[in-house]
């Protein structure tokens, strides 16, 4: 907490994807124009508080000191009654339509397609707990427990995302313990994200790790493979990352934030058309970067300012 | 001009589509009621949601202003913004196609919903309109007309445009889809094929001149080839055999039989347990343009009916769909010509060809270099490319006419000999499929759920057949990293009889264009071949089987059931035609 009276404000800003308006928080410009893509990072907003609650392709949710705040297109997701489950990471849409949701029992229900819920091939796993992320990727799904246990399970073509071997007893399309994140030497897994065909996790002691890719696909990392892999990142530690379809963002313990991957959109805020190397930021030094946030095209930076406002 | 008609019409056509999707869209977003759009959701455009509907919506609406208002900026002045809002029109249109295209992977094929299918085909039918405008193939004020410098890329653009969706998406939707694509391109092909005419007459030679030399090539073999009555191009695909496999047990042949023999033959088998075997009919298919009139084995020709090489297929790469490395692509029917069949067979209709031809002898050799045009340094050798179980015909409407269904096809075939699972629902006409290929194209040992009449065209090829009483002896595969596979054996029968060395291990070609490789994941297990015993090898050896060397104008009966081996010895170009 700030001594009191003293305000550090936190900023918000965005690049990438906006043909939704879905890095737009400022001005509800009532322009029929169509808007075109942020193509290096812009300051969208600022307040006191700034979480970025949820990024999906059409869509980006933040919470403020005001409450939630909303850009771009609502997703399907979010008005069908899981939005709850969304933003705290307890439901998750996969790219095949799948839903995934965790009910605080200790069970896993899955569900064939959005945004109907039906019974129909509704599948249960039961005996999962202290879920505290579930997340989807293109074809499946990945899932953190408190201690560290990673889970991931899905479409068994793309057997690269899931990290482990599938065997009769563990098959791909149950969730599965992805066995080479436990016991890490720097510490268990405290954060994974996902999206298109790549997962990514991060240990209490900053270090990074990353598996999956496409068959047909160039993957966002040169050392993407089917198990995790550690991610060199100019030789830092890692402090919070993301990845997106084809992007990653991560943010160092040194209060860096790199980009790497395609820029089809300009998600990863710089002028190349893509990178196969990771690039920093350059944002002011009048503020701190205490966050990165990637949607599936898209990417996000928080901020606070170093001296109070 | 006669082909002014044809450009108001191509002109229309693109208004009517920009329209009808706008309308299509407006009607998916005011269905509000979540019931009523759970029901159709999957069969229309509402099923990719209210972002991509509304998204798709608005540019369909910039398309049709476009198009209604000022087809081309009128004033200087005008052009930067006119300029921006196209581009940000056509930006937005590929956003959307790769969105669609993104669901063809996530999903597995039979699970795809259609909207992705239609939303994709939607977004590159915009596209197409859009390019339009900046083709010479669009009508316009004599004002701005003038020799355009990106023509060809322009034809290269709009032909691909709709190649995609014709390949990648099946030309999905109801009112517009592959019925919209094909008037489109119907269209397309008369108004270019009169103004590379009128080009040539007007002395365009010298502007031919100015353009790179690859393209001009191709636009030089079309104004020769399509003249139908100057063909000076008649040379054909090359017959060179770099292996000729050994026949064993040759298939018993016969002249071409009337559909009752036919019926008669498939009714009487000589073993009532296995049914029908195999039959070779010799000279079925004398009817056919394509083996007379309209000659399959003249590059020329096939040239001409593709938009001078312009119209895009899918091809694989690498020696055998099971091996590590193998991938799909999609290149354009010339490049596939020029690159991967036989750069000798177009030396008579291009100036510039000079292969160089691996010739060590290797016998799974014919693994050409490229021209030099394209070699800087030493470029590895090619891999073999196959344009193989492709719809060619759906896609090519004009080729389909060249080939007769033959009559085979219309008799009533038995069921499968030992397992009735196999049988399918009654087709309600044959599924035709291309293989056009360079020497050496392999399928490897498998069967098929269907009566199959391989029809041989261009070329000779070799087929190897058992019957499925000796399945239990020939290795099939299982699920493969969640593929079926076990309709395909494990066996290698080029490397088992020698004649092929065991495939090693190699980089797969990465292509992450949309529509480049698909490649397989990799097979982990590989062919049985290399861990096999020489008792096991014996064991095989001994199993019984039946071959043949197809040549032009043959058929072949293969009975439902029965495994396959199929390899191209020379180029060769078959059709088969699936029956139930």
């Amino acid at each position: 907490m700030a001594p009191t009276g003293q305000v550090y404000k936190m900023h918000l800003y965005a690049a990438g994807l906006n043909a939704w308006r879905q890095l737009e928080f400022l001005s509800p410009k009532s322009s029929t124009e169509e808007p075109d893509d942020i193509a290096a990072f812009q300051k969208v907003l600022s307040d006191e508080l700034i979480e970025v609650q949820y990024a999906s392709l059409a869509c980006t949710i933040v919470n403020t000191s005001a409450g939630l705040q909303y850009a771009g297109s609502v997703d399907d997701g979010i008005e069908c009654g899981l939005k709850e489950e969304l933003l705290s990471s307890t439901a998750a849409i996969a790219g095949n339509g799948c839903v995934a949701i965790y009910n605080e029992h200790g069970v896993i229900i899955q569900h064939e397609s959005q945004p109907r819920l039906t019974q129909e091939g509704r599948k249960i796993f039961p005996g999962i707990y202290d879920i505290i992320q579930l997340l989807a990727y293109d074809t499946g799904f990945v899932a953190l427990s408190r201690d560290g246990k990673v889970w991931t399970w899905g479409d068994e073509r793309y057997s690269a995302t899931l990290g482990r071997e599938v065997t009769i007893s563990s098959p791909a399309d149950s969730p599965g313990l992805v066995e080479d994140l436990e016991n890490l030497p720097s510490g268990k897994i405290k954060k994974i994200a996902a999206a298109g065909y790549t997962i990514i996790a991060l240990t209490e002691g900053h270090d990074l790790y990353a598996w999956g890719g496409h068959p047909s696909r160039q993957p966002i990392l040169q050392t993407l493979s089917d198990h995790p892999i550690p991610v060199d990142v100019k030789e830092n530690d890692i402090l919070d990352c993301s990845v997106g379809e084809t992007h990653m963002i991560v943010l160092t313990t040194g209060g860096d934030a790199y980009t790497i991957g395609e820029n089809s959109n300009g998600q990863l805020g710089l002028p190349s058309q893509k990178t196969v190397e990771w690039v920093k930021i350059p944002l002011s030094p009048r503020e701190a970067i205490v966050g990165v946030r990637a949607g599936q095209r898209s990417s996000f930076i928080v901020t606070k300012d170093t001296h109070p406002a | 001009m006669t082909t002014k008609s044809q450009k108001a019409q191509l002109f229309k056509h693109c208004i009517e589509a920009a329209s009808a999707v706008h309308a299509e869209c407006a009607e998916v977003l005011s269905t509000k009621d979540r019931h009523d759009q759970a029901t159709i959701t999957r069969a229309s455009l509402a099923g990719c949601g209210p972002a991509l509907v509304g998204l798709l919506s608005r540019q369909a609406n910039i398309v049709q202003s476009i198009y209604q208002n000022n087809p081309r900026p009128i004033s200087n002045a005008e052009i930067p913004s006119w300029q921006q809002k196209y581009d940000l029109a056509l930006k937005r249109l590929e956003d959307i196609a790769s969105i669609a295209y993104s669901k063809f992977y996530a999903y597995l094929f039979e699970d795809l919903p259609v909207c992705w299918r239609q939303l994709y085909t939607d977004a590159r039918i915009l596209k197409f309109c859009l390019v339009l405008l900046k083709s010479p193939y669009i009508a316009q004020h004599e004002l701005d007309r003038g020799p355009s410098d990106d023509t060809p890329d322009c034809l290269d653009e709009l032909v691909k445009t709709l190649d995609l969706t014709l390949i990648l998406a099946g030309a999905a939707g109801e009112q517009r889809g592959r019925r919209w694509i094909d008037k489109a391109l119907e269209l397309l092909r008369i108004i270019w094929l009169a103004d590379s005419k009128g080009q040539n007459v007007d002395g365009g030679s010298a502007a031919d001149d100015d353009r790179p030399a690859k393209r001009a090539k191709f636009v030089g073999i079309n104004s020769i080839s399509n003249m139908h009555d100057v063909h000076t191009a008649d040379a054909t695909f090359s017959a060179e055999e770099p292996f000729t496999p050994p026949m064993i047990h040759p298939i018993r042949k016969s002249e071409a039989l009337s559909i009752e023999e036919f019926q008669t033959y498939m009714d009487r088998p000589h073993d009532p347990h296995l049914g029908p075997e195999p039959l070779i009919l010799h000279d079925a298919l004398s009817e056919w343009p394509a083996l007379s009139t309209h000659p399959w084995n003249q590059p020329s020709y096939l040239l001409s009916q593709t938009f001078g090489g312009r119209r895009l297929v899918p091809v694989e790469i690498g020696r055998s769909y099971v091996d590590e490395g193998w991938g799909q692509k999609l290149i354009t029917f010339g490049e596939f010509l020029r690159e991967y069949i036989d750069p000798t067979s177009l030396a008579g209709v291009e100036s510039l060809t000079n292969p160089v031809r691996n010739s060590d002898g290797d016998k799974k050799g014919y693994e050409n270099k490229p021209s030099l045009e394209n070699s800087q340094d030493t470029p590895p050798p090619k891999p073999t490319a196959y344009l193989a179980q492709h719809q060619l015909f759906t896609q090519l409407p004009s080729l389909r006419n060249d080939i007769l269904i033959p009559d085979y096809c219309y008799t009533s075939p038995p069921a499968h000999p030992t397992d009735a699972c196999i049988d399918q629902p009654e087709l309600d006409e044959p599924l035709l499929n291309a293989w056009f290929g360079p020497p050496g194209t392999i399928s490897p040992l498998h069967n098929d759920p269907y009566h199959n009449i391989l029809a041989q065209i261009v070329g000779r090829k070799y087929v190897r057949l058992y019957s499925p009483l000796e399945t239990s002896q020939l290795a099939a595969r299982g699920k493969e990293n969640g593929v079926e596979m076990g309709n395909t054996s494990m066996l290698d029968i080029g490397v088992l009889e020698g004649w092929d060395e065991a495939p090693a291990p190699s980089r797969r070609e990465d292509d992450d264009e949309e529509g480049g490789a698909e490649g397989r994941e990799d097979n982990e297990e590989g062919s049985a071949n290399a861990t096999m015993s020489e008792e096991a090898i014996g064991a095989f050896k001994a199993v019984p089987f039946v071959d043949c060397i197809l040549e032009p104008g043959d058929a072949l009966y293969i009975p439902i059931g029965w495994w396959h081996y199929v390899r191209g010895l020379s180029v060769s170009f078959s059709v088969s035609f699936w029956w139930n």
